[in-house]
Formats: structure tokens, C-alpha cells, sequence
């Protein structure tokens, strides 16, 4: 695998003051950017030199001290370690300006990137093996989050990276833990924090007020997702209202409501609990819904246990939709092609591999974030390993972006890479030791929590009682 | 592959030295410890503060800690998280050079945002402020004391990150606690077990049995203690929560007597010993039944006779009045110390080891601020001498107060053990509204209220 880094950007840093803990590296380039601050590339200097991604936090907006979002995602990062979720490798702090650097191993693509090559570049489809691994191992680490009360709350394509070193190619990494939760006590929506989220990977029980976030609404993400890399295009594609704290979303619904028919009390018991319900009632009478049915959308066969697993997963009812854990067992990963660690080489391959472009990388920032000289061109601003949370505006994410028209295709090293397929059989899942002062959850109390009803509060936590009777 | 976080990681290694026996080489920092090492291997010790004085120190951040958040209006599990993050920073690093006050209002910081009760910087300095110097301020004097105070705290906030690695993810007991009662005990001792199982795991945090212990193993001890009060059979009980909690039954002999032994805070008197005779017929089945139940524990005859003389001590008025003016003469002996540690810890932190990258710039930085402020000081030399004075009586008056404080609570809490012990069903309903009310004072919110109600209604 060729070198691409360009040793520019370490001449325009001379004159700069380093931060000690910078000498471990060679900065390439800014990568990317987002609400919370700048993304860059750089590499180890010592042997092996491995990519990093670093991610910058500013200080907070409101100049209270550390950003909480970063507290919160070095908080989560360092309680887990799974071979599907992205690896925190290291935390700074530049006493300067009082910002912090987390540095994460870098990966080269994510399934937006890779989606949009499909769509624009190549003409067709991603081939099934490839879609059934990104899937599979999605799901795995997303088993892994689930059984340890972390909910992601932000999955989407951007957020999905994929690895090119050799070492892991082809392996798909969960990213952007900022507004990852513990779901051991009741979660505030989203909307309170003013965070802006895609809309389009939203679960329906939350586009009608739920205010409780289970892990059922990050499979609801996983169906977009999934329906996303079968059709090359976002399945619910709705605008957002942003007009008030947790505004009614109709057209989302609407979106929804026109692929999938409307939602019935019959399917979906607890439907009358949700404070939106009242509204879109009101609203259904004024329109009428023709479904066009999720099968002619997204070109599968009904029987096919595609189908099945894409329609468990886009389940109205929070407590019917299927988990992680259940999917991974499903009909669809036990057929042939078998899911496996590459998802972009199979070890017996029956199509084409698709090579894809590399990010696109700006080496004229610094970590201040200023460009020292005017760039050639105008670079856009890619998804990066740590993707930051909002990264992705309405506006930005329906533009299509220039591609640099130097950046050359990476030749794939398939040689010698050795690629293996998932038994389908009970105890897939790997085994992961927690840290040690991570207090374990009974295995009865996980389950039985897990699949929570949304319109019910959290029995299990108890308020303080701080005070003492006299 | 040397995946570990090389700027924490050199320091994580040194420091763990002097608070462990074993040298961990990867970049996870070993937070639990045995009691005997907590206590021995402080790195107050070496700077000459003894165990008694820590002890009065970690008294003296956790009230305060207690105080700003109800200041703050943040939820018990803020105030809990806080006073943890505080433990474990003073795990490594030393109470002689480190304003407790301080660092104790960054961990409020801190413990706001990691538990998602934010607090405004402002808020948390004025709170803090306020209740150092005893007085409130007024707008003008908000922002005058927020300007001085505020790259203080924030420097703070990356030394107490830095301290504890970013090991932020943070379990209390209050939850397996509240689920082991709903699955295990009988109904009519739920109630009455429950609150005071929950006011011991308050009450202990003021203990490094968080340090030594995991969450579901402190609640444990605190059921055990809880269920000992109505003299309900106390085998059983022992079995159930070793089986449930996964947890021997000598370390659950532990931690109930780490709990017992902040109640026997109190000193005592010669008069409570002549009473002590009193003491073994009222408990007299309590004691033989842990003699019987837990011969493979030497220490349980310990407890048990801890047990004796803290029930003595509640019957007789006169141990109070005796205990007051003795905790008075300790303070004023400790004069000496407490203004040695003054000299070194006015307005200033410093951080332990020197060894560390992040830890050398952050003392830099430190040192341009304290120059910062001793130049203004120079420009008043009066102003100066005063705020030299003023502070010094605020920390000895505070000292005094938390003593004072410490001793109404462990009061407060005896006098509740008897109180619930002799009350009958019809005044238990009305305690517990009037716990919801308290709840509802101490700054909890809607859902959180919510959650109270269905748990009182249906569970306990």
C-alpha cells in the first residue's frame, strides 16, 4: 500500500510552537470538520507508522471548560473494546487554548463514501457479499454496544467507517459515540441538548414524541442503512421541521407512512401513548396513504429472507423490532455468500472488486486550523475516521461534492489477504473482557431491560433520597 | 503494538506505584485497592498529613460537595459522582498541594457534565465562592469574583482530567440496591429496609469504601446493615445477598463495618462504657448470631462490639454534649497542621508527580497565573494582608463547621435508626411523602419525581 502523505504540511508548522505530545507525530492534513471542530490525518513516527485520525474539541461553546461532548465520548470510548467499534488510542490536552485532541485509528472509507462511489462512479450496486459483511458486522458491534447499555442514537452512513490498512481491510468500525448514551436511566431527547441530527435515520417512535430512546431506535438506523445499500439512496428522505423544542416531524412521517402504509393500534399496541399521535391523527384524515410497499422500493423478492430481516428491522413497534442479537442470527447471514471479516474481498470471489478513492486530504491546515497558503483547489470537506456529530447538514449531504481530480484510485492488496467466513451457529458473537471496574449487569436483567417500552418510564431508577428525616 | 495513552499512561505508571503494590504497564489505571493500601500509601502521607487529618479533610470536601449541589440544584447522583471523582483524585495526588475546595469545585464541574445536570461555570464558581467565604454576592461582585476564579477552575478541570485518566464512566449503588429490595424482600420490611439501606449508601460516601469496593457490592453491605435494625433473621439474609451480589461472606462483613465505623465517629467517654452493660442486653441476639454465622471473620467480634457501643451511645444524652467539646479540642489541636497545610495550599494547586508530560506544562501554566495574581497583590499590600487573614479564619471556621456538621448528620442518622425501630405502619406512610417532598426540595426533576411515585407505589 503506497504512502500518500505529503510532508508539506510539517514545513508550514515550523514556525508554530508545538505541544509536546504532538512530537509523536507527522501531521498530513485536516480531513474533515464538523460542529465540534476539525478532523486531521497524521502518522505515527514510530515504527509501524500507523494512520490516526485526530479529532479537535474545542473548548465549549458557552466557555464552561472542557467540551461535555467530549467528555462524554472519551467516557464511553474508554469503557469498551470491540473489533466493530472504533478504537480511541489516545487523549491530549493542549493547555493553551484548553482544547482536546482524541486520536483514533484512522480508516479510509465509510459506507457514505462508499455509497455515493456506487452511485455516481461505478453505476450499480454494491455486490451481495459485500453488503451482507458491512451488515453482518455492523450488527456485531452493535450487539456489543447493546450488551453493554450503550445506545448510539446517531447511526448513519457517515458515521459507519470501513478500514483500508492492511492489517484490517475491509473491517467495519462504528464511529461518533458523542451522543452515545448508557441507557441505564432515562434519556432525554435529543432535541433539549440543541443537537441537530439526520433526520432520515430516525426511528417513528421518536418522530412522535417518545421520550425515551431505546436500543430499538438504533436498529430502526440499521434498517435505513441496510435499505440504503441495497437502493443507493436514503429510504426515508424527509425534511425536518426546526421551528420548536421537539417540533412534530410530519414530513418525515409522511415519508415513512408512503413506503411502509400507515401504523395501526392493532401492530402497534402502544401507539396511543405517544403525545404526537394526537396530531398526526388529525393529519391522516386529510391525507390518504397508498403504500408503495417496502419490497418494490427497495427490489426484493417478498419470501426472501432479505426481505424478512429488512422488514424486522423497520418494525413499528419498538418492542417487535428485531435486536442486534436476533438479527445476527437470522436466515440471511446463514446463506450463501457467507458474511465475512473483509467486507470488500471475498475469499472466493465471484465479482469484480471495486476499488475505492481515498479521502480527500487538506495539507495546508494546521492544527490551529489555518491555511497557511491558498489551496490549488477547493477541497471538500470529507467524512473522516471520529466523525463529528452534525457533520452533515440537509444542505451538504444532497450537493454533490467535486472529487479532486489528482486523487489516483488505490490499488487493493488482495494477495495474501486472507478473509473468513462467520460460522452461522450459536456463540457468534466474540468475547470481549470488560474493564474490571465496569460493574456486570445480570445476563436476566440485561434482557429483561433491553427491549424496554418506550411509554413507560425507567421503574428501575431510583430518584436520591438524600434527605434526612428528622 | 504500544497502544497505550503515552501521556497519561507514564504518569498513570508512576503514580499507581505509590498507590499499589503492582506496576501495570498497560493504560488501564487499577482503581480499586485494598483499605490497609488506601491508607498507607496516600500520597498526603508523605507530605506529613496523617490518616486522622485526611480523614477530617475527606469529611471536610464531601460536606462541602453536599452543600454546593444543593446550591445547585443537581440530583444525588451528580453530588455522588462528584464526590467520587474527588476521592480518586486525591488517590493521586496529595491534599498538601491541592486546594480540596478547589479541586472539589471542579469535580462538580465535571460531574455535571459527565452526568448531564450541567452547570454553568459561572454558577458553580459563585456557588463555591459563596460558600467559602459564607456571604452572598451581588452583581457587580459575581462577575469580579467569576473573572479571578475562572481560568483557575478550568486549569483545574484538565489537571482532574489528566488525574483520573478519563476514567469518567461512573456506576453508584442506588440502582442494584433498589433492584435487589424489589426482587428479594419480603413486603412489609420493603418499605422500612429500603430507606434505610439508601441513607447508608449516602451516608458512605463519605468512606473510600467506593475505592475499595464495586457498586453492587456496597449495596449489599448497606442491605445487611439496613435489615439488621428490625432484628429480621439475618442468616438468610446473609446467604441471599452473597449469592445475589456475587460477593464472600467476608468482604460483606466488611463493608458493613466500614459503614458501622462512621457512626462510631463519635468519640467515647467513660460514661457510655458504664452504660455498655445496658447495650449488650438490647442487642444481645444481633451479636450471638453473628459470632455464630461468621466464625471464619476474626473481625466480627469487632463489629459486633461496635455495634454495642453505638446503640449505647444513642441512649445517652450526655455522650453528645461530651462528644461536642472533645471534637472542639481536637480541631484546636490540630491548629499546627491545619496552618501548616494553609501555607501550602492558599489559592494554589499543584500537582504530585513531575514525571508526567501534561503534568509539567500544567504546573507552567500554574506558575504564570500564581505570578499573575502575586503582582496584583503587590499593588495592595493591605487588600493582601487581609484576604491572607480572612482566609486563613474562613478554613478554620470551615473545619470547624464540617466537624460540627459531620456530627448532626451521624446524630441525625443514629436518631433515625431508633426512630424508625419503634414506628408503626400509619407514620411510615407519612415519612414516605414526606421523603417525596424532600426529594421534590433537593432539586430532582419531573421524570425523576415520576420515577419516585411509581417506585413508592408499586415496588416498595
Amino acid at each position: 500500500m503506497g504512502d500518500g502523505s505529503s510532508s508539506r504540511s510539517n514545513s508550514s508548522n515550523s514556525t508554530s510552537e508545538k505541544p509536546e505530545w504532538l512530537q509523536q507525530y507527522n501531521l498530513v492534513g485536516k480531513i474533515g470538520e464538523g460542529t465540534y471542530g476539525l478532523v486531521f490525518l497524521a502518522r505515527t513516527k514510530t515504527p509501524p507508522k500507523r494512520p490516526i485520525a485526530i479529532k479537535k474539541f474545542k473548548q465549549s461553546k458557552d466557555g464552561d471548560g472542557v467540551s461535555p461532548t467530549a467528555i462524554r465520548e472519551i467516557m464511553l470510548l474508554r469503557e469498551i473494546s470491540h473489533e466493530n467499534v472504533v478504537k480511541l488510542v489516545n487523549v491530549h490536552i493542549n493547555f493553551a487554548d484548553m482544547s482536546l485532541y482524541l486520536a483514533f485509528d484512522y480508516a479510509e472509507y465509510d459506507l457514505y463514501e462508499i455509497i455515493r462511489h456506487h452511485r455516481d462512479k461505478v453505476g450499480h450496486s454494491l455486490n451481495t457479499y459485500t453488503v451482507k459483511s458491512l451488515l453482518w458486522q455492523l450488527l456485531n458491534g452493535l450487539n456489543y454496544l447493546h450488551s453493554n447499555w450503550i445506545i448510539h442514537r446517531d447511526l448513519k452512513p457517515s458515521n459507519i467507517l470501513v478500514m483500508g490498512d492492511a492489517e484490517e481491510h475491509g473491517i467495519v468500525k462504528i464511529a461518533d459515540f458523542g451522543l452515545a448514551r448508557i441507557y441505564q436511566a432515562p434519556l432525554k431527547p435529543l432535541s433539549d441538548n440543541g443537537v441537530v441530527v439526520t433526520i432520515w435515520y430516525r426511528a417513528p417512535e421518536l418522530l412522535l414524541g417518545s421520550k425515551h430512546y431505546t436500543s430499538a431506535v438504533d436498529m430502526w438506523a440499521v434498517g435505513c442503512i441496510f435499505a440504503e445499500l441495497l437502493t443507493l439512496k436514503p429510504l426515508f428522505q424527509g425534511a425536518e421541521a426546526k421551528s420548536s423544542q421537539n417540533p412534530f416531524q410530519l414530513d418525515q412521517l409522511d415519508k415513512i407512512f408512503k413506503i411502509l402504509g400507515h401504523p395501526t393500534m392493532d401492530k402497534w399496541p402502544t401507539l396511543v401513548n405517544l403525545p404526537h399521535w394526537q396530531n398526526d391523527v388529525q393529519h391522516i384524515q386529510a391525507h390518504k396513504y397508498d403504500s408503495v410497499g417496502l419490497h418494490n422500493v427497495v427490489h426484493l423478492n417478498q419470501k426472501s429472507p432479505a426481505y424478512d430481516l429488512l422488514s424486522k428491522m423497520l418494525e413499528y413497534d419498538p418492542l417487535k423490532r428485531i435486536t442486534a442479537s436476533q438479527a445476527l442470527e437470522h436466515e440471511y447471514f446463514r446463506m450463501d455468500p457467507l458474511p465475512g471479516r473483509n467486507a470488500f474481498v471475498a475469499s472466493q470471489p465471484m465479482e469484480k472488486n471495486v476499488n475505492y478513492p481515498t479521502r480527500p486530504v487538506d495539507t495546508n491546515t494546521d492544527f490551529e486550523g489555518t491555511t497557511s497558503i491558498n489551496p490549488p483547489q477547493a477541497v471538500a470537506a470529507g467524512n473522516v475516521a471520529g466523525n463529528m456529530a452534525g457533520a452533515h447538514g440537509m444542505g451538504s449531504r444532497s450537493m454533490p461534492r467535486p472529487m479532486v481530480a489528482h486523487n489516483m484510485q488505490r490499488m487493493q492488496q488482495s494477495q495474501g489477504m486472507m478473509a473468513y467466513n462467520f460460522p452461522a451457529q450459536a456463540g457468534l458473537n466474540p468475547s470481549v473482557p470488560l474493564q474490571q471496574q465496569r460493574g456486570m449487569a445480570q445476563p436476566h436483567q440485561q434482557q429483561q431491560l433491553r427491549r424496554k417500552d418506550p411509554g413507560m418510564g425507567m421503574s428501575g431508577y431510583a430518584p436520591p433520597n438524600k434527605s434526612r428525616r428528622l | 503494538m504500544d497502544e497505550a495513552l503515552n501521556e497519561n499512561a507514564s504518569g498513570s505508571e508512576s503514580d499507581a506505584s505509590s498507590v499499589a503494590s503492582n506496576l501495570h504497564d498497560d493504560e488501564i489505571i487499577p482503581w480499586f485497592f485494598s483499605r490497609e493500601e488506601i491508607e498507607r500509601n496516600s500520597p498526603s502521607r508523605r507530605d506529613g498529613i496523617d490518616l486522622k487529618t485526611e480523614t477530617r479533610l475527606r469529611d471536610s470536601y464531601c460536606t462541602f460537595l453536599e452543600i454546593l449541589g444543593e446550591r445547585l440544584k443537581v440530583p444525588q447522583v451528580t453530588i455522588a459522582t462528584a464526590i467520587f471523582f474527588c476521592h480518586r483524585f486525591f488517590l493521586r495526588q496529595s491534599h498538601a498541594k491541592n486546594d480540596r475546595q478547589t479541586i472539589a469545585t471542579v469535580c462538580m464541574l465535571l460531574a455535571g457534565k459527565v452526568e448531564e445536570t450541567p452547570v454553568t461555570l459561572e454558577d458553580v464558581i459563585i456557588a463555591s465562592y459563596e460558600r467559602i467565604h459564607k456571604k452572598d454576592l451581588a452583581g457587580a461582585q459575581r462577575k469580579e469574583v467569576y473573572d479571578q476564579q475562572k481560568e483557575l477552575v478550568l486549569i483545574g478541570e484538565e489537571l482532574v482530567l489528566s488525574t483520573l485518566n478519563f476514567d469518567l464512566c461512573i456506576s453508584h449503588p442506588y440502582k442494584p440496591l433498589v433492584e435487589a429490595i424489589k426482587k428479594y424482600m419480603v413486603e412489609d420490611a420493603k418499605t422500612q429496609l429500603a430507606q434505610f439501606a439508601w441513607n447508608f449508601v449516602n451516608d458512605c460516601l463519605r468512606t473510600t469504601l467506593c475505592l475499595q469496593y464495586q457498586p453492587h457490592h456496597i449495596a449489599a453491605g448497606a442491605i445487611l446493615l439496613a435489615a439488621e435494625l428490625p432484628t429480621v433473621d439475618l442468616q438468610s439474609y446473609r446467604e441471599v445477598l452473597c449469592q445475589e451480589f456475587d460477593i464472600t461472606p467476608c468482604q460483606l462483613e466488611d463493608i458493613r463495618g466500614q459503614i458501622l465505623e462512621l457512626y462510631e465517629r463519635i468519640p467515647t467517654s467513660q460514661e457510655s462504657k458504664v452504660e455498655s452493660s445496658g447495650g449488650v442486653a438490647v442487642v444481645h441476639q444481633p451479636i450471638s448470631r453473628d459470632m455464630a454465622s461468621t466464625e471464619k471473620c476474626p473481625s466480627s467480634d469487632i463489629e459486633g462490639g461496635s455495634s454495642q457501643v453505638n446503640l449505647s451511645q444513642s441512649d445517652d444524652h450526655s455522650v453528645h454534649d461530651g462528644s461536642r467539646s472533645e471534637g472542639i479540642g481536637e480541631v484546636n489541636s490540630e491548629s499546627e497542621a491545619q496552618k501548616n497545610l494553609q501555607d501550602h495550599s492558599v489559592g494554589n494547586i499543584m500537582v504530585e508527580k513531575s514525571d508526567d508530560v501534561g503534568v509539567v506544562q500544567l504546573k507552567k501554566d500554574l506558575q504564570l497565573h500564581q505570578e499573575e495574581v502575586e503582582s496584583k497583590q503587590e499593588k495592595d499590600k493591605k487588600s493582601f494582608e487581609k484576604d491572607i487573614t480572612k482566609i486563613d479564619l474562613m478554613d478554620e471556621k470551615d473545619l470547624t463547621e464540617s466537624e460540627v456538621e459531620d456530627e448532626i448528620n451521624k446524630t441525625m442518622q443514629t436518631g433515625r435508626q431508633i426512630f424508625m425501630k419503634v414506628e408503626d405502619p400509619d407514620d411510615n406512610m407519612t415519612v414516605e411523602h414526606s421523603e417525596i417532598r424532600n426529594a421534590n426540595n433537593s432539586g430532582v426533576d419531573d421524570e425523576l419525581v415520576a420515577d419516585t411515585c411509581l417506585i413508592n407505589d408499586s415496588d416498595l
